[in-house]
């Protein structure tokens, strides 16, 4: 072969080899950021989602067979919660009935008519009125925002003599 | 330049353009295929995680039965019929027992617990209460309860009876 044919050749499947390395190379670069941009998108709909609550205060009352629970919550991440998803809080409600333990899941009742359940009563911030999104005195609108307290009551039919926990489950929170 | 040596030459340069032509051929085909393959593991990824859930309480009652909490964490809802192919399996330090849906001795049955809009779907933050009879009350000792939803997702807890 004459120099100028492996010259030729040479150059043929260098052109073909750069070309297929830099197709190669792009392709990859844009499936990488594709997944990255994917996996970011659910991570963050799902990190908007999260929220936590912590427990700092709670109250018990015994009046002509009920027993009241005053439970003060403040809202520690993520997000605001609308006042409307407050009924999809989980309160349950664990005690000590003899030497039985019994546990409830309370409904959410406004209104508190049912003979057992939970309901908010106010949201505030260092002890005084909401500053931010503020929630009317029904609790129809406005938010619990991130550091604000939410006040709730929980009651049940009886008297529960002993030691009672109130478990507590924000509307949105982390699966698992 | 002699023509027998012009033409070697040729064919070299062509054959060599061909096979370059043909690998790339087969690479780009292949690239497609992982393509493909890696949007159907987003998607599943996707699926898992816009269905997921939660189990926030686990009791045994005094009547042999067994209560479990689930919230729907996900960010899609769950008809009945979904919800009903689920199934749980309940391990203890010696035995595993899988408890079908409303069906047989030991099972479950559910009652949807906050379903504000009355769709009658577990919707995303609604909780579910399960109810699973069982023939006996569990022994003292831990327990671990896993809910496994219709598309293989699972929750876990871990509890102790006394």
């Amino acid at each position: 072969m004459s120099g100028l044919g492996g010259v030729a050749v040479f150059a043929v499947l260098t052109i073909t080899t750069i070309t297929v390395i830099g197709y190669t190379a792009t392709y990859f670069s844009m499936q990488i950021s594709m997944i990255e941009s994917k996996v970011n998108e659910v991570l963050e709909e799902n990190l908007d989602k999260l929220s936590r609550i912590e427990l700092i205060r709670m109250n018990i009352s015994q009046n002509n067979a009920t027993t009241s629970i005053y439970v003060s919550i403040v809202n520690k991440c993520c997000k605001p919660i609308h006042v409307k998803d407050l009924a999809k809080l989980d309160v349950i409600l664990v005690y000590r009935n003899g030497e039985e333990t019994k546990c409830i899941w309370l409904p959410y009742d406004k209104s508190k008519i049912s003979p057992e359940g939970w309901r908010p009563l106010n949201i505030t911030y260092s002890n005084g009125r909401e500053l931010v999104n503020p929630s009317n005195v029904d609790l129809s609108t406005g938010l619990w925002d991130v550091g604000e307290e939410l006040n709730i009551e929980a009651w049940v039919n009886l008297e529960i003599h002993g030691p009672l926990v109130i478990i507590l489950h924000p509307p949105y929170m982390r699966g698992g | 330049m002699p023509i027998g040596s012009l033409m070697t030459e040729t064919v070299l340069a062509v054959t060599a353009i061909v096979i370059a032509s043909m690998l790339a051929g087969v690479f780009l085909s292949t690239m497609n295929q992982v393509a493909d393959i890696q949007k159907q593991q987003l998607a599943k990824f996707k699926e898992e995680v816009q269905y997921s859930c939660k189990i926030i309480y686990v009791y045994q009652d005094n009547l042999d039965k067994l209560w479990i909490w689930i919230k729907n964490t996900g960010s899609r809802s769950m008809s009945l019929q979904l919800v009903e192919l689920s199934e749980i399996f309940l391990t203890s330090s010696s035995n595993v027992i899988h408890i079908p849906y409303n069906s047989g001795d030991i099972n479950w049955i559910y009652r949807l617990k906050n379903d504000a809009n009355s769709n009658l779907k577990w919707d995303p933050t609604e909780t579910l209460e399960i109810i699973v009879n069982l023939n006996n009350k569990l022994d003292l000792g831990d327990y671990s309860v896993k809910f496994v939803l219709f598309n293989g997702r699972s929750c876990e807890y871990v509890f102790s009876v006394d």
